[in-house]
This record gives structure tokens, C-alpha cells and sequence, in this order.
């Protein structure tokens, strides 16, 4: 079983007073008892990156990146392919809601044959794509 | 789970049980027709994989995020993680910001 862990999963994950924190961390003990493999792109950890910057400051991102890194989670290449695949994503979104990161996302869950996103975003259900949660009810 | 003990290398120890505990033991094996030593083994064996598999769900995965997380001092706004996209960008302009502002 496979899981992309997008950006707001690791927030959820990472900030103890985030309001997904509880739903994040029951998906991830849930999708890690299920024996889950999470992935992610390289596009999610920039991502993580430029957010927590400002809100956790160089040594809270190194120590964070450091832990993910560290995990048994993948990071995944990102090729040209996927790249221009993205960006045909991308051109068919109509609200800003849907970042070009997430269209990598997106694209690396149909490259990997991925069971779910590990996210809370509904854009990435309205492009066809199953997020974790949902997907943990759905195996109940 | 019945465990093939036949086929193994055996070490000998000297162990010390509470009384109580010892007891208890000789008399489960007794009414399960067993050796106390092959009720011993099987306990040990079933709470190792017991432990092994409690210590996965706490460690493995992205646990150790949560377990950080808790001793990250973080600032800012309560909706992160759901208006990630927002702040990203914000966080981008004032990179390009503090570019700018090398070249004044």
C-alpha cells in the first residue's frame, strides 16, 4: 500500500495545536499499522520548507527535514516527464486552489500507483484522487 | 502460534521469579498439560513480538515527526497545515523581498 504525504500532512503531523493534528496523526498510525508506504516528492519537502521558514525558523526546518529523512517514508525522483505531466495538470486547474506542487503530487500518485494522498486537501478529490482518511473508512 | 523449539540452540540461564509469579505459572501449565519451561518460552516469545510491534506503531512511519513536533516551538497562525499554499506564498514574496532589498 502506498500513501504521498503532501505538505499539510506533515504540518498537521509536526504542529501539536494544528486543527488536523489528532485526524493527522490517527492516519498516519492507521496507514503505518496497515503496513503503508509513504512516499513524497521532492516539490513537498521545498514546500514544507518555505512554510516553516518563517514559522519554525532554519533550525526547527533542519531538525524536521532531518526526521522525515530519517523515516522509513520515500522521497520519490521527480523527472522531466513528470515535470511536463504536472504542468498539463496544472493548465486544466481553474481555481487557485490547486498549487502546481500539488499537480506533482497528483501526478506521482498515478506514476506509483498510489492507494491515497496523505492530505486533507478535497482539490486532490476533485481531480479523482483519494485522500488517506477516506480511504481508511472505506477499508473498515 | 506454536513454535518449533526442537530445532533450536538452547542457552541456560539462572533466573529468580516471585514466588506468586512462579506459582501462577506452574499451575497454568499444569491445566494445559505443558511444561512450565514451554509456557515460559511461548510468553516470551508472544511479548517480544508483542513489544517489537508497540514499538513499530510508536517509532516507525512518520511518528518521530509527531514526536518532534512536540518540542518544535512553532509561531503563527493556527491553519497552517490547511492554508499551507497561502503562507508558502507569502513566505516566497518576502524571500524575493529580502532579494530586492540586496540590490538598493
Amino acid at each position: 500500500m502506498i500513501s504521498i504525504v503532501d505538505t499539510d500532512a506533515l504540518i498537521g503531523l509536526a504542529k501539536p495545536d494544528d486543527p488536523l493534528h489528532a485526524r493527522a496523526e490517527n492516519i498516519q498510525k492507521r496507514l503505518h499499522d496497515s503496513s503503508a508506504r509513504f512516499m513524497l516528492s521532492p516539490t513537498t519537502l521545498a514546500e514544507f520548507s518555505l512554510v516553516g521558514l518563517q514559522r519554525l525558523g532554519v533550525s526547527g526546518v533542519k531538525q524536521t527535514l532531518a526526521v522525515i529523512l530519517r523515516s522509513d517514508s520515500i522521497v520519490e525522483s521527480v523527472s522531466n516527464g513528470d515535470t511536463r505531466a504536472a504542468f498539463m495538470l496544472y493548465e486544466k486547474q481553474t481555481t487557485k486552489d490547486n498549487s502546481f506542487c500539488d499537480c506533482v503530487v497528483m501526478v506521482l500518485a498515478t506514476r506509483l500507483h498510489a492507494d491515497c494522498i496523505f492530505s486533507f486537501d478535497q482539490g486532490y478529490t476533485k481531480n479523482g484522487f483519494m485522500l488517506a482518511e477516506s480511504f481508511i473508512k472505506k477499508r473498515q | 502460534m506454536h513454535v518449533l523449539w526442537s530445532h533450536m540452540t538452547y542457552v541456560q540461564r539462572k533466573f529468580y521469579f516471585p514466588e506468586d509469579l512462579y506459582i501462577a505459572l506452574s499451575l497454568q501449565a499444569k491445566q494445559e498439560g505443558l511444561r512450565i519451561v514451554d509456557k515460559l518460552r511461548t510468553y516470551t516469545e508472544r511479548g517480544l513480538r508483542q513489544d517489537t510491534q508497540a514499538k513499530k506503531s510508536t517509532s516507525g512511519g512518520l511518528a518521530q515527526l509527531v514526536q518532534l513536533g512536540k518540542t518544535l516551538k512553532w509561531k503563527g497562525p493556527k491553519d497552517l497545515a490547511r492554508k499551507h499554499t497561502k503562507y508558502a506564498a507569502e513566505a516566497a514574496e518576502a524571500d524575493l523581498q529580502r532579494i530586492y532589498d540586496q540590490y538598493r
